[in-house]
């Protein structure tokens, strides 16, 4: 439940998913980038790659594709997937943001990050007033969660 | 291509996510029939990419039938010739 206060009546939409880590890595790892394509932006495919841990990184991209399409309320019906883009690089190995915030070196989940919109994706945002996202992940085990709120 | 050669290449990708054969016919449904889920259904569009180099939209409202995702194949494909005979 959503506590009180003026920013719980500024949510437009809630998503949340989990996605198994060694299939994602199944599919990453069967096909070319030009066919991941499909699935995931270049920025996702390369950032993901150059990951410390790529595995997990493309399962969290996958997760808020899923997770962002329940927000919306139209699941990926009529969005591409690549039209959803997770950047899980907001904090930096230093443990810095790229605004200068300090965080610690190795923070506690769950992990937050950004979402960025596209295309048919971001014209279903724009009709149900979304201005923001609000993301974050966490993993055990050998899944991903992904929760986002809609603001 | 026509609609035999869509479906073969559709089982084809089927049966390698370990469906058996024998359990995939024109009026098999995707989500009720063979219980794909969202994972499988993704393996299936990048398999169609990757083997026919087409983008083919599985997501929808609705469960769709083996026939119908070669319907889009098709359309697809027609799609793509049409506008490159445009110059």
């Amino acid at each position: 439940m959503l506590p009180d206060g003026e920013w719980a009546t500024e949510v437009k939409g809630l998503g949340i998913d989990i996605a198994p880590i060694p299939r994602i890595a199944r599919l990453t790892e069967r096909y070319d980038s030009e066919t991941l394509n499909l699935l995931f932006t270049p920025g996702e495919i390369k950032r993901c790659q150059s990951s410390n841990h790529p595995h997990r990184s493309f399962a969290v991209c996958y997760a808020t594709k899923e997770a962002v399409g329940k927000a919306l309320g139209t699941g990926l019906a009529g969005i591409g997937w690549n039209e959803i883009e997770a950047n899980l690089t907001q904090t930096t190995k230093e443990g810095k943001r790229e605004n200068s915030i300090y965080l610690p070196p190795f923070p506690l989940p769950p992990f937050p990050f950004a979402i960025h919109l596209h295309g048919d994706a971001s014209i279903q945002a724009n009709r149900c007033g979304i201005q923001s996202w609000l993301a974050t992940w966490c993993y055990w085990d050998e899944h991903v969660l992904v929760h986002v709120l809609a603001m | 291509m026509d609609t035999s050669k869509a479906m073969d290449t559709l089982k084809a990708i089927l049966a390698d996510l370990g469906i058996p054969k024998e359990s995939l016919h024109n009026d098999t449904l995707l989500h009720e029939d063979l219980q794909l889920d969202s994972t499988e259904i993704v393996e299936v569009a990048l398999g169609l990419k990757r083997q026919l180099g087409i983008s083919v939209k599985l997501e929808g409202r609705q469960d769709i039938t083996l026939a119908q995702v070669c319907n889009r194949i098709e359309a697809v494909l027609l799609a793509n010739s049409n506008s490159n005979h445009v110059t």
